[in-house]
């Protein structure tokens, strides 16, 4: 019997581009997941190839994302960003070099930093996505993608093609990007409803994801729980999220990050310096905000100790042991039952390890290497594991997600819900023009296909996850009231005949996702 | 067509043409009252109703007719129009297993043809539900149907779904001040809200699923001599938000 582990880590981040701005808050979002997660992650993956590690990990990379890794202008501004942040960091030295164990950290964050601007403008040339092909190619990686942008796809049951663009256009860019269509797909938080199946098939997606109680809380009892993998009627695969394993990293109370030795995400010296000192890197300098320094651990609510960087290590360390220890004990519980060979499913969003939990790359890293001692289980690709277990069972998911309270309950409430009515008007009214201008060419092409990007764009959860936060919810409506606005200023201008092409050619460059996008394709099959 | 063309048809066929423009008939309404309030409504001296048997055409014909009726200036959809909504939008969204999302924009041509954009009237939604989804159909007949009144001013309503395990849709109806007719103005997507089934399970503790991911809203708890478990929220526990 052979124990298989399935780790997935989920690279997603809303499509921020602010070229009428010399600088913009929220491109930090990309810039800081850049530095601390998806960077310190691939040379967490090449240290484990060098030492050869055995390592298969599924990497779920959103189109948002991927074209803002492409993206000339932002990763220009990445580059004065982490310029940015080692001149913060010298600063930081020299203000604390009397402070022996603040100097320390102090020293960390530099070297941090311009290791940072190293990797990513000398080793990886500005281009991680190479490395990522690399992993591919050596079998270490299996990409999947998600909907075009990151959109919550139950929400949009009612417009099956629009679902079906979400997906298509999603599919057709990572084709133009990795050479080949994904096998999987990642629906956005495990978002699922029944017929969702039936679009990814006509797609061609062979597996997706649910989430446990999409899985158990159905009519239908599954035989093995969420340790194999089932198929629908209609013949997707899918496999089932483990709620357990993912917990001991997700819990807010008692998951592995929330220990006392660990690095304060909060505790940041953008909010506890002097305002004179630290304002040059303040938000228009003048507005406190999280610049990636943070000097103390967790400890407890008020009194907060120095961080010490080798303790939080080697307790990393000790967690990753632990986890896979308690790995070996689930697979002896649910193998002693089982016929076949079961897989434990672990989805992680990317930015867990790094970004929001300081030491998250190096627990990752000795997962591998912890897990490759034990040899109690092997890490697989789902569609290894889906090719050898054909004979599974025919069920289907309830309409659920994985996202708090199990259903649509996060992106359909008090604070965000005047959103649908007006992206529904902007689908209807797509629609109606893409039928009436079907075969348009030259501007009026490209007007229609700038429209489609403001309303696939408009869809994105970010926007509705962020209002129900209130914190910074103030760009999420921003951006969603901006895209409506683009949208109908874009109508406006088609029916009329009239058109603003300064305002146009900033738009198509600003919002510049999916250069291939084709409004047509809305008319087909439809 | 004049008035007194109209008083010529059977009541069967007046129903018909009531039909065909979205009008809903109070029963106790007499022939006469009838034919004046479909002139009344529609603010039109001659009404012109197609007898060609191709839906389509019929829909078309008659979106013709009304916007000439009403002097809107309507230009068909293959041909130039405005890129406003020109008919009404009307959905469901399902929230979770005890709520919908329901949502609605009256379109350009039902404010013009029903004259409703000076008018009081009301608003009420009537949310269907069944089994199966040709249960729909007939739910009113089978009493699986309610009625929610809503401000004419409203957008948008969160409602509290009676049951699970059903398939669900509803009607936007409007009904002017003073008026014997009810004007359908949109019916909408259809939406099946799961069962939620509490297995025991060999593999999984069902009942962590539940705690894990917060949803023991939709769960009541049952204390036993020996043990806990867990049951469905009373099918009957609704209630109009």
């Amino acid at each position: 019997m052979k124990n298989n582990f399935c780790l997935i880590l989920n690279a997603h981040l809303p499509f921020v581009k602010h070229p009428e701005y010399s600088s913009f808050f929220e491109e930090d979002w990309f810039f800081e997941a850049l530095t601390e997660s998806y960077v310190p992650i691939l040379n967490v993956f090449s240290r484990l190839k060098e030492d050869k590690v055995p390592f298969k990990v599924v990497l779920s990379v959103s189109q948002t994302l991927l074209a803002m890794l492409e993206d000339e202008f932002l990763i220009s501004r990445y580059i004065k960003y982490l310029k940015k942040m080692v001149e913060l960091s010298c600063k930081e030295v020299e203000r604390t070099k009397n402070d022996p164990e603040i100097s320390l950290l102090s020293k960390m964050y530099l070297e941090k930093y311009e290791k940072a601007y190293n990797d990513f403008v000398v080793v990886y040339k500005k281009d991680i996505l190479n490395r990522v092909k690399d992993f591919i190619a050596s079998g270490n990686f299996e990409i999947i993608t998600t909907s075009a942008t990151h959109a919550f796809l139950p929400l949009y049951e009612s417009y099956p093609n629009i679902v079906d663009s979400q997906i298509k256009i999603a599919l057709d860019n990572y084709r133009q990007n990795f050479g080949v269509k994904p096998d999987g797909f990642w629906l956005s938080d495990l978002g699922y409803y029944p017929g969702l199946d039936k679009i990814l098939k006509k797609n061609g997606v062979k597996y997706f994801f649910s989430s446990a109680n999409g899985l158990m809380l159905g009519e239908k009892n599954p035989k093995y729980g969420l340790y194999s993998s089932y198929k629908t009627e209609n013949g997707v695969n899918f496999l089932c999220r483990d709620i357990f394993s993912t917990d001991e990293i997700l819990n807010s109370e008692k998951g592995y990050p929330s220990n006392a030795v660990y690095r304060d995400f909060n505790r940041d010296i953008g909010f506890d310096l002097p305002f004179d000192e630290i304002k040059e890197f303040l938000l228009d300098k003048k507005h406190r905000i999280h610049t990636g320094i943070k000097y103390y651990a967790i400890t407890g609510a008020y009194d907060k100790n120095i961080y010490n960087r080798k303790v939080a290590e080697e307790q990393a360390k000790k967690d990753a042991k632990e986890f896979v220890k308690k790995r070996e004990t689930q697979f002896k519980n649910i193998s002693k039952k089982m016929d076949g060979d079961p897989i434990i499913v672990a989805p992680f969003d990317a930015q867990m390890f790094g970004h929001f939990w300081f030491e998250g790359p190096i627990w990752l890293e000795y997962l591998f290497r912890y897990a490759a001692e034990s040899k109690s289980f092997e890490f697989v690709k789902p569609s290894e594991y889906i090719d050898s277990n054909k004979n599974c069972e025919t069920l289907e998911p309830i309409f659920s997600s994985y996202a708090t309270g199990g259903f649509a309950q996060q992106f359909l409430e008090g604070s965000n819900d005047w959103i649908y009515i007006n992206i529904f008007s902007m689908i209807e009214k797509m629609f109606e023009l893409s039928k009436r201008y079907y075969d348009e060419k030259g501007l009026k092409e490209r007007i229609l296909n700038q429209a489609f990007r403001e309303l696939l764009l408009c869809q994105a959860s970010d926007w509705p996850f962020i209002m129900r936060l209130y914190s910074n919810s103030g760009y999420a409506i921003s951006r969603v009231s901006g895209h409506i606005e683009n949208f109908n200023k874009l109508c406006d201008s088609l029916i009329s005949d009239t058109m603003d092409t300064e305002w146009f050619l900033k738009l198509e460059k600003k919002n510049s996702v999916f250069p291939k996008i084709s409004y047509k394709e809305l008319n087909h099959g439809h | 067509m004049t008035k007194d063309d109209l008083k010529k048809y059977s009541q069967k066929d007046i129903k018909n043409i009531c039909l065909k423009f979205n009008l809903r008939l109070d029963d106790y309404s007499s022939k006469d009252e009838v034919i004046d309030e479909i002139f009344e409504i529609l603010n039109m001296e001659d009404i012109e109703v197609s007898k060609s048997n191709n839906s389509i055409m019929q829909n078309k014909a008659i979106n013709f007719r009304l916007a000439n009726f009403c002097n809107f200036d309507f230009i068909p959809l293959d041909d130039k129009s405005s890129y406003a909504l020109f008919n009404t939008l009307f959905k469901i969204i399902l929230k979770d297993p005890q709520w919908i999302f329901v949502l609605w924009k009256v379109g350009l041509k039902d404010l013009k043809v029903y004259k409703l954009e000076n008018s009081e009237y009301d608003i009420n939604l009537r949310v269907k539900y069944g089994k199966a989804v040709k249960d729909l159909e007939k739910a009113e007949e089978s009493d699986n149907f309610f009625d929610i009144r809503v401000d004419m001013n409203d957008k948008n309503r969160y409602v509290n779904l009676p049951k699970q395990g059903m398939f669900y849709c509803a009607e936007l109806l409007c009904k002017k001040n003073n008026s014997n007719f009810t004007i359908l103005l949109g019916t909408s997507n259809i939406i099946y809200n799961p069962k939620i089934t509490i297995h025991k399970n060999d593999f999984v503790d069902v009942n962590s699923i539940i705690k894990l991911n917060c949803i023991e809203n939709y769960i009541e708890e049952e204390k036993n001599d020996n043990s806990t478990s867990f049951r469905l929220i009373s099918d009957s526990n609704f209630m109009e938000e």
